[in-house]
């Protein structure tokens, strides 16, 4: 859902600097939006906006919160896999419940049938996981 | 405990591998969830009753790694007491791994 929002909100930025790139090689055209970048307007550069500010920007940082991408994830790394120290953690099934915000006893949440260590990787911002094999008897 | 390392930007998994050393059901989740109150993502390997995979990957119970998500590589690994002496291995890591998390 977020990779089809972003994707839709920069098809609209690309849609939008198209057209004023076609504004701004011609001269003629100096009309409504147009008009603040003919080369014969005079801009106040203190007042335009800068990049970080963009009304895009803005929609994007509504839309999408402070809630983590995928940025920097790709594949799961391939096999060989180890459990030593500078070995590659399989990518190992599991089902049960998660807690991502660890905010309650954890079986008041959801079960979920089929999770892995590559989705929740992807839940650690900073780039941290913790893995803990406990039993029971 | 582990809320302080999702809280930090870091994520906590328990994995339930064994019961007596056999398969886990969904029952022995709920079971051991609810004695140890358990308050971060609690799971067992699916489907459930089937085997022990994760014991098996990690060759022993009480094993508790930190991983770098990215590479997945281990970057530290504990092996706490099966005779439940001194600190489990998850209380060993957790400082750690909160400092790799700038904390």
């Amino acid at each position: 859902m977020k990779r089809f929002l972003f994707t839709a909100l920069f098809a609209v930025a690309c849609s939008s600097s198209s057209e004023s790139s076609t504004a701004s090689g011609d001269d003629s055209a100096a009309t409504g939006d147009t008009a603040a970048i003919d080369d014969s307007s005079t801009v106040d550069d203190s007042t335009t906006p800068d990049d970080t500010s963009s009304p895009l920007d803005s929609m994007i940082a509504e839309v999408l919160g402070d809630a983590p991408m995928d940025v920097g994830f790709g594949p799961y790394p391939p096999a060989p896999y180890g459990n030593k120290v500078g070995d590659v953690m399989a990518n190992l099934q599991w089902e049960g419940y998660v807690n991502d915000l660890a905010d309650a006893i954890s079986n008041t949440k959801p079960y979920v049938a089929s999770t892995s260590m590559d989705e929740l990787r992807k839940k650690a911002s900073k780039g941290y996981a913790l893995v803990h094999v406990s039993e029971f008897y | 405990m582990g809320k302080s390392v999702n809280d930090a930007g870091g994520y906590v998994v328990e994995v339930l591998g064994s019961k007596a050393g056999g398969p886990v059901a969904k029952a022995d989740l709920d079971a051991w969830i609810k004695t140890y109150k358990v308050p971060v993502t609690a799971l067992i390997d699916t489907p459930a009753g089937s085997g022990t995979k994760t014991l098996t990957f990690f060759g022993i119970r009480e094993t508790c790694v930190i991983v770098d998500v990215h590479t997945m590589k281990i970057v530290k690994k504990v092996n706490g007491s099966v005779a439940g002496i001194g600190d489990s291995s998850i209380k060993q890591l957790i400082p750690q791994i909160l400092t790799l998390l700038g904390k």
